[in-house]
C-alpha cells in the first residue's frame, strides 16, 4: 500500500493539477522554495522596471554610476552605522552598490532563463511529439537530429555558437536554447511512444480524429507535466551557464550580470574584499537551490513514477 | 557480438555526418569568414583574402561555379560611389544611383590584384548615351611598358543606347595578376555606371567550402591556428595528456566516492544519514562551478597555502584542481547514483531476496548492485567524452595546458579553426563512447539480445 | 494439533501516524500443518499485506506493525531478532509471488538463485544436484538448461516453476503463494495449481494461497478466509463457505462468478466500490454496499461470531443472509 495507491482510491475526485498542488503544499520545504522563487521573480521584475525607466529617460542608472569616493565600502550591517539602508551589501571597486547590481543580475538571469526556455521548449516538445507519434522515417530523422546535437560537447557548443553569432545576448540565447531542447525532446518522445499504445489514443483514432489533434489535444495534456518539471530543472542550469558565459565575457556587455560581477569580484578577493563575491555566490546559490528543490518536489508531486517505480502493496 | 558491433558502428556514421554538417553550418554558413574576427579590423583586404584562400573560405558554400572576391565588392552606388573615388573626371549622383565617368582612361578600382591563373567574370550595368564612345580594355602584355591602346590584349566595346546595358566579360588572369590592369576607356561623351560586380570562377562545380572541409577531414588535416600558425592536429596531440592527467583522476575518484556514498544512502534508506546526504548533494550542486574554482583557489591555495596556485610543474599542481573537480561534481553524481540504487531497491526481485532470508547487506551489495551497475556503466561510459574537453574552466584557471585551456584561448582569440577542430573531435569521441557504452551494456546485461 | 502459524489480531498501518491507513485491522487466523488455506478478497483488502506480515516482510517505512502477534512455531515473528527472522525466511516459510518475471533477479541465472536459497540455510547438500532435482520436481523437462538460463529466457509458466523450485529449496513448512497464477495464461494457471497441490501431497507442507479468484479456491483449499477492507469477514471450510455463505460480501462474490452450467442469468455485481482505507465507513465497513444493511450496521462494528462448526462470520445480519435464496 503506497502513497500512490492511497491517493488514487476511488472517491478522491481530484484533477491531476489540484492533486499535485495538494501534495506540493504539504511539504514545507517546497513552499519555502516556492517563496524564494517568487521573491527572486519579484526582484527581477523590479529590476526590469528600473532598467526600462532609465532606458526611457536615457539616464545612467545608479548601479552604473561610478563614484570612486565610495569604493570598497563594507556591507553596512557589519558596521555600527545607523544608516544601514545606504549600502546594505557594500559597494564594489567602482563605488557601485552591490545590492542594486545583484538585482539587475537577477533580471538578466531571468531573461536568459525565460528566453532560452521559449526557444528550447517548443522545439523539444514539437519534435518529440512528432517523432514519438509518427515513428518511421520522421522518427529516424528526429532521432538522428538530436543525437547529432547531443554528440557535440555542451559548453563548447554554446561557446562556439555565441562566438559565431557575435556580441550580445542573442548568441547566448541561441547557444543555450539550441542545446537545451535535446533532453526535453528525448523525454517527450519516450512518453508519447508509451501513450501511443494506450487505449484512449486508440479510441481517439477509432473515432477518426486527425493525428495532430490527437497529439496536441489528447496526448500532450497528459504529458505536459514533464514540460513543467523540465522547465523548473533547466532554469537554474541556464542561469549557471549564463554565469560562465558572462564571466568569460560573452553575452551581456556593460550590464551587471552575475558572471561579470564574479569576474570583477575575483580580482578584489585577493585584496581581501570578500563581500561582493560572497553575496553574488549566495544570490546564485539561492535561486539555483530553490529551483532544484522545487523541481524535484514538482516531479514527485506530479508523477512519482517518473523517478521510481513503487507499486507493491 | 561482432555483428552487433558492426551494426552499432553503422548507426554511428549518420551521427558523425550530422556533426560534420552542423559544424559546417555553424562555422562556415553562419559564421562566414572569420577573417575580420581573427585578423582584426585594420588589415588590408589582400591579407583578408589570403586568409580566406588558405582556408577555402572564398569558395561557394555547397556547390557552384562562382564565388565572390574582396577585390571588388558588389556595388550599386545608391549611397556612395565606392569603390570609385570622386575626382574631376569621376562624379557620383546619389539620387540616380550612378557613377559618371568623363572622357579618359579609368582604371577599374580593384582593391588588390586579382589572382594569377584564375578566371573571373566581370559584369557592369551602364548607360552610354547615343553619341558617346567607350571601351573596356584589359590584359596588358608583359612586355608593354605602360598602358596604351595597343598594349591591351582584350577590348570590349560598350554599347550606346537610351536604355541600360549590361556587359559580361571573362578576365583570364595569366601569370601575374598585376598584368590584368582592366580599364574603362571613355573616348567621347560620358558613361553612367549603375552597378558592377566580379565573380571568381571555381575550378569545378564541386570546388566548394563543404567539399574542401570534407577533404580536410579525410586527410586528417585540421588546419592551422590563426594565432600561432601551428598545425592544429599537433596542438591537440600535445594537449591530450595534460587534460587526461586532470580529468581521469577527477572521474575515477568522483565515481568511487559517489557510488560508495550512494550505497551508504541506500543501506540506511530514509534515516537521517540518507537525508543528510540528499540535502548535501543538492546544496553542493547548487553552488556555481565558477565559485568552487575561484573560492577554492583563493582559500586553499592562496590563503592557506596548501597547494600551488597555477601551473603544471608536478603532480602537486594537480591536487587542488582534482579536488575541486571531484567536490563540484559530487552533488550531481551522488543524486543520480542514489536514485539508481533506490529505484532498484523498490523492484520486486528485492522482495523475493528478502523473502529468501538474504541479509540486508547482501541484498544491497550483491543483488541490487549488479543490476544498478548496468545503469551506472551506461552513465559512466557516456561521461568519457567529457574527459576530453577537460574541464574548460579548471584548466584555464589552474594553468593546465590541456585541451580545455586550448579551447578557452581559442574562444578568447576567436581562433575559429581550433574551435571547430575541438568541437569535431569531441563529438567523434562522444559517438565512440556511445558505441563503447552499448558494448559494455551488452556484456553486462544478460537481457540484451545480440542478434 | 497445534497450529503451524497463528495470527492474532494483526494490525498493519501505513502512512501518517495521525491518520493511518489501516490496511490490516485486526485479522486473526491460523494455518495447520499440511493444510491449504486460501485468503480471498478484492484488490486493496489487505490480503497481500497480511501474507507479507507472516515473515515481517512489510517495508517499514511506510508500513508499521501496529498490533497483534504472528506466531510461527510458537515464536512471535513481529518481535523476534533480525537474525532469527532471517533463519526462518526461505527455510521454514517461503514465498512465491505474482509476477515471476519481475520477482526473479534478471542478472543472475536460475540455478544460482535457487542455490543461493540453499546456501543460506543448508550445508549438507550438493547444490548442483539438488538444484537439478528441484527443477525436475517442479516439472521442468530440461533441468540443466533451465538452471543455466536467465529469467527472461524462460516463459511465464517456467518462470513460476523456477520460483517454486527456489521456494522449496529448503523444504519449508509453509509456502505462501501470493496470486501465483494471476499473471499467467489460463491453461498455465491450471498446471501451476496442480503442481502446487501435488507438491503439497509429496512434501506435506502447508500452503497459504492469496487470490482474488474464488474459482481457484474450490478445488485446492481446505479452508477459506474472506477479507474485506482490512478485516476478515468470513472464514470456514471451503465447501461450507462456498455452498452456504453467511456474509453478504461472500454472497455477492459468489453471485458474480459466471457459471458455465445452469440457467443463463444476468451477472450481478456488488454495488458500490471498495472504500478508501483512509476514510472507512462507520460501523460495518461493508454496509454502504450491502443489500441487507440495517441501522445497527451503520452504527456498530460487528464482531466475529461463530455461525456453525468451524465457520465464523463478522456480520450483524448473517442469519437473514443465510436464509435467503
Amino acid at each position: 500500500m503506497t502513497q500512490a495507491t492511497m491517493d488514487n482510491m476511488p472517491g478522491s475526485g481530484r484533477t491531476l493539477w489540484a492533486d499535485a498542488w495538494r501534495r506540493l503544499r504539504a511539504s514545507k520545504l517546497s513552499m519555502l522554495c516556492l517563496g524564494i522563487v517568487l521573491l527572486y521573480t519579484a526582484l527581477a521584475v523590479y529590476g526590469e522596471a528600473v532598467y526600462r525607466y532609465h532606458r526611457i529617460k536615457d539616464s545612467t542608472p545608479s548601479y552604473q554610476q561610478v563614484d570612486l569616493d565610495k569604493q570598497y565600502l563594507m556591507p553596512s550591517f557589519l558596521q555600527n552605522e545607523r544608516a544601514w539602508t545606504q549600502h546594505p551589501l557594500g559597494t564594489d571597486g567602482l563605488g557601485r552598490d552591490v545590492l542594486e547590481r545583484l538585482i539587475q543580475g537577477t533580471r538578466i538571469a531571468y531573461q536568459v532563463g525565460i528566453v532560452t526556455s521559449l526557444i528550447a521548449i517548443p522545439i523539444g516538445v514539437i519534435l518529440g511529439c512528432l517523432a514519438g507519434y509518427f515513428g518511421g522515417r520522421v522518427d529516424d530523422f528526429i532521432v538522428w537530429l538530436y543525437s547529432t546535437f547531443a554528440a557535440i560537447p555542451g559548453l563548447l557548443f554554446i561557446l562556439a555558437i555565441a562566438m559565431v553569432v557575435g556580441q550580445g545576448l542573442l548568441g547566448v540565447y541561441l547557444g543555450i536554447g539550441l542545446t537545451m531542447w535535446v533532453g526535453l525532446c528525448r523525454l517527450i518522445r519516450g512518453e508519447v511512444i508509451k501513450h501511443k499504445e494506450r487505449p484512449y489514443v486508440i479510441a481517439a483514432q477509432a473515432l477518426g480524429y486527425g493525428s495532430f489533434r490527437i497529439i496536441f489535444r489528447h496526448i500532450l495534456p497528459n504529458i505536459f507535466h514533464i514540460v513543467i518539471v523540465t522547465f523548473t530543472l533547466r532554469f537554474p542550469a541556464s542561469i549557471g551557464t549564463e554565469v560562465f558565459l558572462s564571466f568569460l565575457g560573452i553575452g551581456v556587455q556593460g550590464e551587471p550580470s552575475w558572471g561579470i560581477m564574479i569576474s570583477n569580484a575575483r580580482l578584489r578577493l585577493w585584496h581581501g574584499v570578500w563581500w561582493e563575491m560572497a553575496f553574488v555566490t549566495l544570490a546564485i546559490f539561492g535561486i539555483v537551490l530553490a529551483f532544484n528543490l522545487l523541481g524535484d518536489a514538482l516531479r514527485d508531486a506530479m508523477d512519482p513514477r517518473l523517478r521510481s517505480g513503487e507499486e507493491h502493496a | 557480438m561482432g555483428f552487433y558491433i558492426l551494426r552499432r558502428v553503422g548507426q554511428m556514421i549518420p551521427t558523425v555526418l550530422g556533426v560534420i554538417i552542423i559544424t559546417f553550418i555553424l562555422f562556415n554558413v553562419v559564421g562566414g569568414s572569420p577573417a575580420a574576427m581573427t585578423l582584426g579590423k585594420n588589415v588590408s583586404p589582400q591579407l583578408l583574402e589570403d586568409f580566406d584562400e588558405g582556408r577555402g573560405f572564398n569558395k561557394p558554400l555547397l556547390f557552384g561555379l562562382w564565388s565572390k572576391t574582396r577585390a571588388l565588392e558588389d556595388s550599386d552606388f545608391a549611397a556612395r560611389p565606392d569603390p570609385w573615388r570622386e575626382t574631376d573626371t569621376v562624379a557620383h549622383e546619389a539620387d540616380a544611383g550612378v557613377v559618371q565617368l568623363q572622357p579618359g582612361e579609368h582604371a577599374l578600382p580593384l582593391r588588390f590584384h586579382l589572382r594569377a591563373e584564375t578566371r573571373y567574370r566581370f559584369r557592369m550595368t551602364y548607360r552610354l548615351p547615343e553619341n558617346s564612345e567607350a571601351y573596356l580594355r584589359w590584359g596588358t602584355r608583359a612586355d608593354a611598358e605602360d598602358s596604351n591602346e595597343a598594349s591591351y590584349a582584350n577590348v570590349e566595346r560598350l554599347q550606346p543606347s537610351t536604355r541600360s546595358q549590361t556587359v559580361r566579360v571573362m578576365f583570364e588572369v595569366g601569370e601575374r595578376g598585376a598584368d590584368l590592369k582592366p580599364v574603362i576607356d571613355v573616348v567621347q561623351g560620358t558613361l553612367d555606371i549603375e552597378a558592377m560586380d566580379i565573380r571568381r570562377r571555381a575550378r569545378h562545380v564541386f570546388d566548394s567550402q563543404f567539399v574542401h572541409y570534407l577533404g580536410q577531414i579525410v586527410r586528417l588535416d585540421l588546419g592551422r591556428s590563426a594565432q600561432t600558425n601551428e598545425r592544429i592536429s599537433s596542438m591537440i596531440r600535445a594537449g591530450i595528456i595534460p587534460s587526461l592527467t586532470l580529468t581521469v583522476p577527477v572521474f575515477v575518484i568522483g565515481l568511487v566516492v559517489a557510488i560508495s556514498l550512494s550505497l551508504i544512502c541506500a543501506f540506511f534508506r530514509n534515516s537521517w544519514l540518507d537525508r543528510f546526504f540528499v540535502v548535501l548533494g543538492v546544496a553542493l550542486m547548487s553552488i556555481n562551478y565558477l565559485v568552487w574554482i575561484i573560492v577554492g583557489q583563493y582559500v586553499m591555495a592562496y590563503k592557506w597555502g596548501w597547494f600551488p596556485v597555477w601551473g603544471y610543474e608536478s603532480m602537486a599542481y594537480l591536487a587542488l584542481p582534482v579536488f575541486i573537480g571531484v567536490i563540484s561534481g559530487l552533488g550531481t553524481d551522488l543524486r543520480f547514483y542514489r536514485t539508481v540504487m533506490l529505484d532498484e531497491m523498490y523492484k520486486e526481485y528485492v522482495r523475493t531476496a528478502f523473502a529468501k532470508g538474504v541479509s540486508r547487506s547482501r541484498v544491497l551489495f550483491t543483488h541490487v548492485l549488479k543490476n544498478a551497475m548496468i545503469t551506472v556503466v551506461t552513465n559512466v561510459v557516456i561521461a568519457i567524452p567529457f574527459l576530453y574537453t577537460g574541464s574548460l574552466l579548471l584548466e584555464s584557471f589552474f594553468g593546465i595546458p590541456g585541451l580545455g585551456y586550448l579551447g578557452i584561448n581559442a574562444i578568447n582569440s576567436s581562433d575559429v579553426d581550433v574551435i571547430r577542430a575541438i568541437v569535431l573531435i569531441g563529438s567523434v569521441l562522444f559517438v565512440i563512447a556511445n558505441l563503447l557504452t552499448d558494448i559494455c551494456y551488452a556484456l553486462v546485461d544478460p537481457r540484451v539480445k545480440l542478434s | 494439533m497445534s497450529a503451524l502459524v497463528s495470527v492474532e489480531d494483526l494490525r498493519v498501518y501505513f502512512g501518517d501516524p495521525a491518520k493511518p491507513v489501516r490496511a490490516v485491522d485486526g485479522v486473526s487466523f491460523s494455518i495447520h500443518r499440511g493444510e491449504t488455506v486460501a485468503l480471498v478478497g478484492e484488490s486493496g483488502c489487505g490480503k497481500s499485506v497480511t501474507s507479507m506480515a507472516l515473515a515481517r516482510l512489510v517495508p517499514q517505512p511506510p508500513g508499521v506493525y501496529a498490533g497483534g502477534r504472528v506466531l510461527l512455531n510458537g515464536r512471535d515473528v513481529l518481535t523476534m531478532k533480525e537474525r532469527e527472522l532471517r533463519a526462518l525466511r526461505g527455510n521454514e516459510v517461503s514465498y512465491i509471488f505474482q509476477d515471476p518475471g519481475a520477482s526473479l533477479n534478471p542478472v543472475f541465472r536460475i540455478g544460482y538463485q535457487i542455490a543461493e536459497a540453499m546456501r543460506l540455510h543448508r550445508r549438507d547438500v550438493h547444490f548442483r544436484e539438488e538444484t537439478r532435482e528441484l527443477l525436475r520436481l517442479v516439472g521442468m523437462t530440461d533441468p540443466d538448461r533451465a538452471a543455466r538460463a536467465y529469467p527472461h529466457e524462460l516463459s511465464g509458466g517456467m518462470q513460476q516453476r523456477a520460483m517454486i523450485a527456489m521456494a522449496l529449496a529448503c523444504r519449508p513448512k509453509l509456502l505462501v503463494a501470493d496470486e501465483p497464477t494471476t499473471a499467467l495464461d489460463v491453461t498455465i494457471q491450471a498446471q501451476i495449481l496442480e503442481l502446487l497441490v501435488s507438491l503439497q501431497k509429496q512434501l506435506g507442507m502447508a500452503i497459504l494461497l492469496i487470490t482474488h479468484n474464488l474459482g481457484l479456491v474450490a478445488g485446492v483449499a481446505h479452508r477459506v478466509h474472506v477479507m474485506y477492507a482490512g478485516q476478515m469477514v468470513e472464514a470456514g471450510l471451503t465447501e461450507d463457505v462456498l455452498r452456504r455463505p453467511k456474509h453478504p460480501y461472500t454472497r455477492g462474490l459468489l453471485n458474480a462468478v459466471p457459471r458455465l452450467t445452469g440457467s443463463r442469468e444476468r451477472l450481478t455485481g456488488i454495488e458500490g466500490v471498495v472504500p478508501n482505507p483512509a476514510r472507512l465507513p462507520t460501523g460495518c465497513r461493508f454496509h454502504p454496499r450491502c443489500p441487507y444493511a440495517r441501522d445497527i450496521c451503520v452504527s456498530r462494528e460487528p464482531e466475529a461470531e461463530s455461525a456453525a462448526a468451524q465457520h465464523e462470520v463478522r456480520c450483524h445480519v448473517w442469519r437473514e443472509v443465510e436464509g435467503a435464496p
